[in-house]
Protein backbone atom coordinates (compact mmCIF):
# COMPACT_ATOMS: atom_id res chain seq x y z
CA UNK A 1 0.00 0.00 0.00
CA UNK A 2 1.45 3.27 -0.70
CA UNK A 3 1.89 5.52 1.80
CA UNK A 4 2.26 9.35 1.27
CA UNK A 5 3.48 11.67 3.91
CA UNK A 6 1.17 15.03 3.56
CA UNK A 7 3.31 17.80 5.04
CA UNK A 8 1.05 20.99 5.17
CA UNK A 9 2.66 24.19 6.24
CA UNK A 10 1.92 28.02 5.45
CA UNK A 11 0.94 28.16 2.58
CA UNK A 12 1.85 24.75 0.68
CA UNK A 13 2.25 21.07 1.38
CA UNK A 14 4.94 19.05 0.37
CA UNK A 15 4.59 15.35 -0.36
CA UNK A 16 6.86 12.45 0.68
CA UNK A 17 6.29 9.33 -1.12
CA UNK A 18 7.65 7.24 1.34
CA UNK A 19 9.93 3.83 0.07
CA UNK A 20 9.15 0.48 1.53
CA UNK A 21 11.10 -1.00 -0.71
CA UNK A 22 14.76 0.33 0.46
CA UNK A 23 14.72 2.94 -2.14
CA UNK A 24 14.84 7.09 -1.85
CA UNK A 25 11.99 8.73 -0.89
CA UNK A 26 10.66 11.34 -3.30
CA UNK A 27 9.43 14.32 -2.08
CA UNK A 28 7.37 16.40 -4.24
CA UNK A 29 7.06 20.50 -3.84
CA UNK A 30 5.67 22.81 -6.07
CA UNK A 31 2.88 25.63 -6.99
CA UNK A 32 1.23 23.68 -6.49
CA UNK A 33 2.20 20.38 -5.47
CA UNK A 34 1.03 17.28 -7.81
CA UNK A 35 0.20 13.81 -6.08
CA UNK A 36 0.00 10.97 -8.31
CA UNK A 37 -2.02 7.92 -6.49
CA UNK A 38 -3.01 5.00 -8.67
CA UNK A 39 -6.91 4.29 -9.30
CA UNK A 40 -8.43 1.42 -7.29
CA UNK A 41 -5.54 1.16 -4.72
CA UNK A 42 -6.23 2.65 -0.98
CA UNK A 43 -3.40 5.14 -0.77
CA UNK A 44 -2.41 6.08 3.03
CA UNK A 45 -1.87 9.57 3.58
CA UNK A 46 -0.08 10.48 6.91
CA UNK A 47 -1.21 14.48 7.61
CA UNK A 48 2.17 15.98 9.40
CA UNK A 49 2.41 19.68 10.41
CA UNK A 50 4.94 21.47 12.53
CA UNK A 51 2.96 24.40 12.38
CA UNK A 52 -0.53 25.43 12.65
CA UNK A 53 -3.43 23.45 11.74
CA UNK A 54 -4.07 22.69 8.14
CA UNK A 55 -7.27 20.61 6.71
CA UNK A 56 -6.54 17.82 3.79
CA UNK A 57 -9.33 18.07 1.62
CA UNK A 58 -10.00 16.71 -2.19
CA UNK A 59 -13.93 17.85 -2.65
CA UNK A 60 -13.87 14.85 -5.02
CA UNK A 61 -12.88 12.20 -2.54
CA UNK A 62 -15.81 12.78 -0.34
CA UNK A 63 -13.54 12.90 2.77
CA UNK A 64 -11.54 15.37 4.57
CA UNK A 65 -9.48 15.43 7.75
CA UNK A 66 -7.39 17.85 9.86
CA UNK A 67 -3.66 17.98 10.26
CA UNK A 68 -2.85 19.21 13.97
CA UNK A 69 0.51 19.64 15.40
CA UNK A 70 1.54 16.68 17.42
CA UNK A 71 -1.44 14.93 15.91
CA UNK A 72 -0.76 11.93 13.99
CA UNK A 73 -3.63 11.83 11.66
CA UNK A 74 -4.44 9.95 8.69
CA UNK A 75 -6.63 9.12 5.91
CA UNK A 76 -7.40 6.38 3.71
CA UNK A 77 -8.53 7.01 0.20
CA UNK A 78 -8.87 4.87 -2.34
CA UNK A 79 -9.40 6.78 -5.84
CA UNK A 80 -12.18 4.88 -8.06
CA UNK A 81 -12.12 6.99 -11.51
CA UNK A 82 -9.00 8.41 -13.30
CA UNK A 83 -8.33 12.12 -13.72
CA UNK A 84 -7.03 15.16 -11.96
CA UNK A 85 -8.60 16.59 -9.08
CA UNK A 86 -7.73 19.63 -7.11
CA UNK A 87 -7.27 19.76 -3.50
CA UNK A 88 -8.00 22.64 -0.98
CA UNK A 89 -6.10 23.51 2.36
CA UNK A 90 -9.94 23.52 4.41
CA UNK A 91 -8.83 25.02 7.76
CA UNK A 92 -8.25 28.27 8.29
CA UNK A 93 -4.32 29.01 8.16
CA UNK A 94 -3.88 32.47 7.82
CA UNK A 95 -2.76 35.13 5.21
CA UNK A 96 -2.51 32.96 1.79
CA UNK A 97 -4.79 30.11 2.61
CA UNK A 98 -6.71 31.05 0.35
CA UNK A 99 -4.40 29.81 -2.42
CA UNK A 100 -3.27 26.97 -0.25
CA UNK A 101 -3.77 24.04 -2.81
CA UNK A 102 -2.60 21.22 -4.74
CA UNK A 103 -3.31 18.93 -7.61
CA UNK A 104 -3.91 15.37 -7.03
CA UNK A 105 -3.77 13.03 -9.94
CA UNK A 106 -5.46 9.70 -10.52
CA UNK A 107 -3.30 7.38 -13.13
CA UNK A 108 -4.07 3.41 -14.01
CA UNK A 109 -1.98 0.85 -11.42
CA UNK A 110 0.50 -0.04 -14.15
CA UNK A 111 2.30 3.16 -12.80
CA UNK A 112 2.30 3.18 -9.13
CA UNK A 113 5.55 4.75 -8.49
CA UNK A 114 5.92 8.67 -9.03
CA UNK A 115 9.03 9.44 -10.13
CA UNK A 116 10.66 12.21 -11.67
CA UNK A 117 10.88 12.82 -15.50
CA UNK A 118 13.54 14.08 -17.83
CA UNK A 119 11.85 17.88 -17.71
CA UNK A 120 11.44 18.19 -13.73
CA UNK A 121 8.25 17.33 -13.77
CA UNK A 122 6.56 15.03 -11.17
CA UNK A 123 3.67 14.72 -12.51
CA UNK A 124 4.28 11.82 -15.02
CA UNK A 125 4.89 8.82 -12.86
CA UNK A 126 7.14 5.90 -14.10
CA UNK A 127 6.24 2.43 -14.41
CA UNK A 128 7.43 0.73 -11.34
CA UNK B 1 -46.76 75.94 79.34
CA UNK B 2 -44.58 74.31 77.74
CA UNK B 3 -42.17 75.18 74.74
CA UNK B 4 -42.57 72.07 72.98
CA UNK B 5 -42.79 72.05 69.38
CA UNK B 6 -45.57 70.10 68.39
CA UNK B 7 -44.71 66.52 66.97
CA UNK B 8 -46.29 64.65 64.08
CA UNK B 9 -47.30 61.18 65.69
CA UNK B 10 -46.19 59.40 62.96
CA UNK B 11 -42.50 59.76 61.61
CA UNK B 12 -42.31 61.40 58.70
CA UNK B 13 -41.53 58.70 55.61
CA UNK B 14 -38.02 58.83 53.72
CA UNK B 15 -39.16 60.43 50.60
CA UNK B 16 -38.66 57.85 47.38
CA UNK B 17 -35.30 58.57 45.55
CA UNK B 18 -36.62 60.54 42.49
CA UNK B 19 -36.93 58.49 39.52
CA UNK B 20 -33.97 58.99 37.57
CA UNK B 21 -34.59 59.81 34.00
CA UNK B 22 -32.86 59.84 30.54
CA UNK B 23 -29.47 58.54 30.36
CA UNK B 24 -29.44 58.31 33.97
CA UNK B 25 -31.97 55.93 33.84
CA UNK B 26 -30.37 53.58 31.65
CA UNK B 27 -27.36 53.90 33.92
CA UNK B 28 -29.14 52.59 37.00
CA UNK B 29 -31.48 50.32 35.74
CA UNK B 30 -31.91 47.11 37.06
CA UNK B 31 -35.34 46.85 35.76
CA UNK B 32 -35.95 43.58 34.01
CA UNK B 33 -38.12 45.20 30.95
CA UNK B 34 -35.55 48.61 30.77
CA UNK B 35 -32.13 45.91 30.26
CA UNK B 36 -34.00 43.63 28.35
CA UNK B 37 -34.65 46.24 26.05
CA UNK B 38 -31.18 47.85 26.38
CA UNK B 39 -30.43 44.40 25.52
CA UNK B 40 -32.33 43.86 22.16
CA UNK B 41 -31.47 47.64 20.91
CA UNK B 42 -27.55 46.53 21.53
CA UNK B 43 -27.36 43.43 20.41
CA UNK B 44 -29.38 45.07 16.90
CA UNK B 45 -26.84 47.79 16.47
CA UNK B 46 -24.18 44.80 16.45
CA UNK B 47 -26.20 43.41 13.98
CA UNK B 48 -26.01 45.92 11.54
CA UNK B 49 -22.21 46.30 11.75
CA UNK B 50 -22.15 42.58 11.62
CA UNK B 51 -24.32 42.67 8.21
CA UNK B 52 -22.05 45.86 7.28
CA UNK B 53 -19.21 43.60 7.67
CA UNK B 54 -20.74 41.33 5.52
CA UNK B 55 -21.68 43.15 2.70
CA UNK B 56 -17.88 44.07 2.65
CA UNK B 57 -16.89 40.20 2.36
CA UNK B 58 -19.81 39.81 -0.37
CA UNK B 59 -18.05 42.78 -2.14
CA UNK B 60 -14.55 41.84 -2.06
CA UNK B 61 -15.71 38.44 -3.56
CA UNK B 62 -17.76 39.67 -6.19
CA UNK B 63 -14.45 40.76 -7.92
CA UNK B 64 -11.70 39.08 -5.75
CA UNK B 65 -8.58 40.48 -5.79
CA UNK B 66 -9.89 44.38 -7.24
CA UNK B 67 -8.44 46.09 -3.71
CA UNK B 68 -11.22 46.85 -1.90
CA UNK B 69 -9.55 44.88 1.07
CA UNK B 70 -5.86 43.51 1.88
CA UNK B 71 -6.28 39.93 2.19
CA UNK B 72 -5.08 40.69 6.08
CA UNK B 73 -8.09 43.29 5.75
CA UNK B 74 -10.35 40.02 4.73
CA UNK B 75 -9.11 37.87 7.13
CA UNK B 76 -10.45 40.25 10.29
CA UNK B 77 -13.31 41.04 8.52
CA UNK B 78 -14.80 37.60 8.48
CA UNK B 79 -13.57 37.21 11.89
CA UNK B 80 -15.37 39.58 13.38
CA UNK B 81 -18.37 38.94 11.67
CA UNK B 82 -18.72 35.48 12.63
CA UNK B 83 -17.89 36.54 16.22
CA UNK B 84 -20.12 39.45 15.77
CA UNK B 85 -23.36 37.87 14.87
CA UNK B 86 -22.46 34.57 17.29
CA UNK B 87 -21.44 36.10 20.48
CA UNK B 88 -22.75 39.76 20.15
CA UNK B 89 -26.23 39.39 18.22
CA UNK B 90 -28.05 35.75 18.03
CA UNK B 91 -27.24 35.13 22.05
CA UNK B 92 -27.64 38.28 23.50
CA UNK B 93 -30.82 39.15 21.30
CA UNK B 94 -32.97 35.68 22.99
CA UNK B 95 -31.37 37.01 26.48
CA UNK B 96 -33.02 40.08 25.98
CA UNK B 97 -36.18 38.64 25.06
CA UNK B 98 -36.04 36.42 27.72
CA UNK B 99 -35.32 39.28 30.38
CA UNK B 100 -37.98 41.01 28.89
CA UNK B 101 -40.96 38.40 28.78
CA UNK B 102 -39.80 35.58 31.77
CA UNK B 103 -41.03 37.33 34.68
CA UNK B 104 -43.87 38.55 33.23
CA UNK B 105 -44.71 35.28 32.11
CA UNK B 106 -43.61 33.43 35.55
CA UNK B 107 -45.72 36.26 37.24
CA UNK B 108 -42.43 37.44 39.04
CA UNK B 109 -41.67 41.08 40.02
CA UNK B 110 -38.15 41.11 38.68
CA UNK B 111 -35.28 38.68 37.70
CA UNK B 112 -33.94 36.71 40.50
CA UNK B 113 -31.18 38.83 40.71
CA UNK B 114 -31.63 41.99 39.50
CA UNK B 115 -28.17 43.62 40.66
CA UNK B 116 -26.80 40.82 38.76
CA UNK B 117 -28.75 41.07 35.46
CA UNK B 118 -27.62 44.72 35.02
CA UNK B 119 -23.79 43.72 35.66
CA UNK B 120 -24.83 40.99 32.96
CA UNK B 121 -25.62 43.52 30.31
CA UNK B 122 -22.88 46.06 31.32
CA UNK B 123 -20.54 42.89 30.90
CA UNK B 124 -22.44 42.58 27.25
CA UNK B 125 -21.99 46.30 26.83
CA UNK B 126 -18.40 46.42 27.13
CA UNK B 127 -17.59 42.89 26.23
CA UNK B 128 -18.76 43.98 22.36
CA UNK B 129 -17.42 47.35 22.14
CA UNK B 130 -13.71 45.46 23.43
CA UNK B 131 -14.20 43.64 20.66
CA UNK B 132 -14.96 46.15 17.67
CA UNK B 133 -12.31 48.53 19.50
CA UNK B 134 -9.93 46.01 17.43
CA UNK B 135 -10.42 47.20 14.10
CA UNK B 136 -8.50 50.38 15.64
CA UNK B 137 -5.48 48.80 17.02
CA UNK B 138 -2.52 49.26 14.84
CA UNK B 139 -2.31 45.47 13.37
CA UNK B 140 -6.27 45.16 13.12
CA UNK B 141 -8.43 42.98 14.64
CA UNK B 142 -8.66 39.23 15.49
CA UNK B 143 -7.67 37.57 12.17
CA UNK B 144 -7.61 33.92 13.06
CA UNK B 145 -11.23 32.82 12.42
CA UNK B 146 -13.74 33.03 14.84
CA UNK B 147 -13.07 29.39 15.88
CA UNK B 148 -9.32 30.93 17.15
CA UNK B 149 -7.88 27.77 16.88
CA UNK B 150 -4.12 27.44 18.13
CA UNK B 151 -1.44 27.62 17.68
CA UNK B 152 -2.82 30.16 14.73
CA UNK B 153 -4.19 32.37 17.41
CA UNK B 154 -0.50 32.16 19.67
CA UNK B 155 1.40 35.25 20.04
CA UNK B 156 3.98 34.25 18.05
CA UNK B 157 1.57 33.67 14.59
CA UNK B 158 -0.93 36.06 15.71
CA UNK B 159 1.15 38.94 17.48
CA UNK B 160 -1.59 41.92 17.02
CA UNK B 161 -3.52 42.97 20.16
CA UNK B 162 -6.39 42.92 18.09
CA UNK B 163 -6.20 38.81 19.36
CA UNK B 164 -6.13 39.93 22.60
CA UNK B 165 -9.29 42.41 22.43
CA UNK B 166 -11.07 39.66 21.15
CA UNK B 167 -10.27 37.01 23.58
CA UNK B 168 -11.09 39.63 26.37
CA UNK B 169 -14.57 40.04 24.13
CA UNK B 170 -15.36 36.08 24.49
CA UNK B 171 -14.65 36.32 28.05
CA UNK B 172 -16.47 39.30 28.84
CA UNK B 173 -19.63 38.48 26.49
CA UNK B 174 -19.47 34.42 27.96
CA UNK B 175 -19.58 35.58 31.44
CA UNK B 176 -22.13 37.41 30.55
CA UNK B 177 -24.10 34.76 29.18
CA UNK B 178 -23.34 32.96 31.99
CA UNK B 179 -24.53 35.05 34.52
CA UNK B 180 -27.83 35.70 32.44
CA UNK B 181 -28.60 32.03 32.60
CA UNK B 182 -28.18 31.53 35.63
CA UNK B 183 -30.86 34.25 36.38
CA UNK B 184 -33.00 32.82 33.93
CA UNK B 185 -33.05 29.65 35.79
CA UNK B 186 -33.40 31.22 39.09
CA UNK B 187 -36.54 33.15 37.75
CA UNK B 188 -38.18 30.42 36.28
CA UNK B 189 -37.42 27.69 39.31
CA UNK B 190 -38.00 29.86 41.62
CA UNK B 191 -39.86 32.99 41.13
CA UNK B 192 -42.89 31.80 40.14
CA UNK B 193 -46.16 33.00 41.46
CA UNK B 194 -48.21 31.12 43.70
CA UNK B 195 -50.29 28.43 41.71
CA UNK B 196 -47.94 29.25 38.65
CA UNK B 197 -46.61 25.19 37.85
CA UNK B 198 -44.24 24.43 35.49
CA UNK B 199 -46.45 22.84 33.43
CA UNK B 200 -48.59 25.77 33.19
CA UNK B 201 -45.80 27.82 31.99
CA UNK B 202 -45.77 29.28 28.23
CA UNK B 203 -43.86 27.55 25.38
CA UNK B 204 -41.79 30.81 25.22
CA UNK B 205 -40.20 30.22 29.13
CA UNK B 206 -40.11 26.92 29.12
CA UNK B 207 -37.43 27.37 25.66
CA UNK B 208 -35.64 29.76 27.69
CA UNK B 209 -34.77 27.68 30.15
CA UNK B 210 -33.91 24.94 28.70
CA UNK B 211 -31.94 27.27 26.30
CA UNK B 212 -29.99 28.46 30.08
CA UNK B 213 -29.54 25.44 31.02
CA UNK B 214 -27.51 24.24 27.77
CA UNK B 215 -25.92 27.71 27.82
CA UNK B 216 -24.76 26.03 31.49
CA UNK B 217 -23.08 23.69 30.15
CA UNK B 218 -21.79 25.35 26.73
CA UNK B 219 -20.41 28.49 27.98
CA UNK B 220 -18.13 27.99 30.45
CA UNK B 221 -16.21 25.69 28.74
CA UNK B 222 -15.71 28.53 25.86
CA UNK B 223 -15.38 31.31 28.28
CA UNK B 224 -12.71 29.69 30.42
CA UNK B 225 -10.66 28.13 26.68
CA UNK B 226 -10.69 32.31 26.47
CA UNK B 227 -8.78 32.68 29.73
CA UNK B 228 -6.48 29.86 28.87
CA UNK B 229 -5.61 31.16 25.34
CA UNK B 230 -5.28 34.79 26.91
CA UNK B 231 -2.92 33.31 29.77
CA UNK B 232 -0.96 31.55 26.96
CA UNK B 233 -0.38 34.65 24.82
CA UNK B 234 0.32 37.20 27.68
CA UNK B 235 1.53 34.77 30.41
CA UNK B 236 3.62 32.43 28.30
CA UNK B 237 1.60 30.09 30.31
CA UNK B 238 2.18 27.11 27.15
CA UNK B 239 -1.15 25.19 27.78
CA UNK B 240 -1.91 25.00 23.92
CA UNK B 241 1.72 24.89 22.92
CA UNK B 242 2.66 21.71 21.37
CA UNK B 243 6.35 22.35 22.11
CA UNK B 244 7.70 20.75 25.44
CA UNK B 245 8.78 23.14 28.32
CA UNK B 246 10.69 21.78 31.55
CA UNK B 247 8.71 18.31 30.58
CA UNK B 248 5.73 19.34 29.87
CA UNK B 249 3.68 19.70 26.63
CA UNK B 250 0.53 21.53 25.91
CA UNK B 251 -1.45 20.33 23.65
CA UNK B 252 -3.59 22.90 20.56
CA UNK B 253 -6.35 20.42 20.76
CA UNK B 254 -7.21 22.21 24.28
CA UNK B 255 -8.83 24.92 22.70
CA UNK B 256 -10.49 22.82 19.98
CA UNK B 257 -11.81 20.88 22.72
CA UNK B 258 -13.86 23.32 24.66
CA UNK B 259 -15.62 24.24 21.56
CA UNK B 260 -16.51 20.71 19.96
CA UNK B 261 -16.75 18.77 23.48
CA UNK B 262 -20.07 19.34 23.19
CA UNK B 263 -20.58 18.94 19.57
CA UNK B 264 -24.70 17.34 18.55
CA UNK B 265 -24.09 14.98 16.30
CA UNK B 266 -24.97 17.36 13.50
CA UNK B 267 -21.86 18.83 13.71
CA UNK B 268 -22.79 22.28 15.01
CA UNK B 269 -20.84 23.77 17.41
CA UNK B 270 -22.73 24.26 20.73
CA UNK B 271 -22.92 27.55 20.75
CA UNK B 272 -24.96 27.47 17.31
CA UNK B 273 -26.43 24.62 18.67
CA UNK B 274 -27.45 26.48 21.52
CA UNK B 275 -28.46 29.72 19.50
CA UNK B 276 -30.51 27.78 17.44
CA UNK B 277 -32.21 26.23 20.26
CA UNK B 278 -33.59 30.05 21.99
CA UNK B 279 -34.93 31.53 18.96
CA UNK B 280 -37.31 28.72 18.45
CA UNK B 281 -38.57 30.18 21.87
CA UNK B 282 -39.95 33.38 19.85
CA UNK B 283 -40.26 31.30 16.82
CA UNK B 284 -43.01 28.63 18.63
CA UNK B 285 -45.06 31.59 20.00
CA UNK B 286 -44.86 34.32 17.00
CA UNK B 287 -45.64 31.79 14.13
CA UNK B 288 -48.67 30.07 15.49
CA UNK B 289 -50.08 33.41 16.66
CA UNK B 290 -49.75 34.80 13.23
CA UNK B 291 -51.79 32.14 11.81
CA UNK B 292 -54.16 32.00 14.26
CA UNK B 293 -53.28 28.63 15.47
CA UNK B 294 -52.41 26.47 18.73
CA UNK B 295 -49.02 25.91 18.15
CA UNK B 296 -46.88 22.92 19.14
CA UNK B 297 -48.49 22.25 22.54
CA UNK B 298 -46.33 22.68 25.83
CA UNK B 299 -48.23 19.47 26.74
CA UNK B 300 -46.82 17.78 23.65
CA UNK B 301 -43.27 19.30 24.68
CA UNK B 302 -43.85 18.22 28.17
CA UNK B 303 -44.54 15.18 27.40
CA UNK B 304 -41.18 13.99 26.19
CA UNK B 305 -38.69 11.94 27.59
CA UNK B 306 -36.49 14.33 29.31
CA UNK B 307 -38.82 16.64 30.42
CA UNK B 308 -41.00 13.84 32.30
CA UNK B 309 -37.71 12.79 33.55
CA UNK B 310 -36.45 16.04 34.73
CA UNK B 311 -40.16 16.82 36.54
CA UNK B 312 -40.74 13.80 37.43
CA UNK B 313 -38.24 13.43 40.15
CA UNK B 314 -38.14 17.01 41.32
CA UNK B 315 -40.67 19.46 42.51
CA UNK B 316 -40.51 21.59 39.97
CA UNK B 317 -44.27 21.11 39.10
Amino acid sequence: MARIDVVGFPWSWQLVYRADDGGDDLTITGEPPGMVVPVGQPVVLNLVTTDVAHSFWVPDFLSKRDFIPEVENEITVTPTETGSYVGRCAEFCGLDHWRMSHMVRVVPPTSTRPGRTSSGTCWRPTRG
Amino acid sequence: MTTVAERPLVAEEPREPERARGLLAFLTTTDHKRIGIAYMVTAYAFFLVGGALAMLIRTELAEPGSGLLSQGRYNEIFTMHGSIMLFLFLGPFAFGLGNYFVPLQVGARDMAFPRLNALSYWFYLFGGITMLIGFLAADGAASFGWTGYTPLSSITRSPGIGGDLWLMAIVLTGLSGVLTAVNIVATVVAMRAPRMRMFRLPIFTWNMLVTSILVLIAFPTVTSAGVMLFADRQFGAHIYDPATHEGVVGSPILVAAPLLVLRPPRGLHPRAAVLRGDHRGPAGVLAPAGVRLRGPGLRARSRSPPCRWACGRTTLS
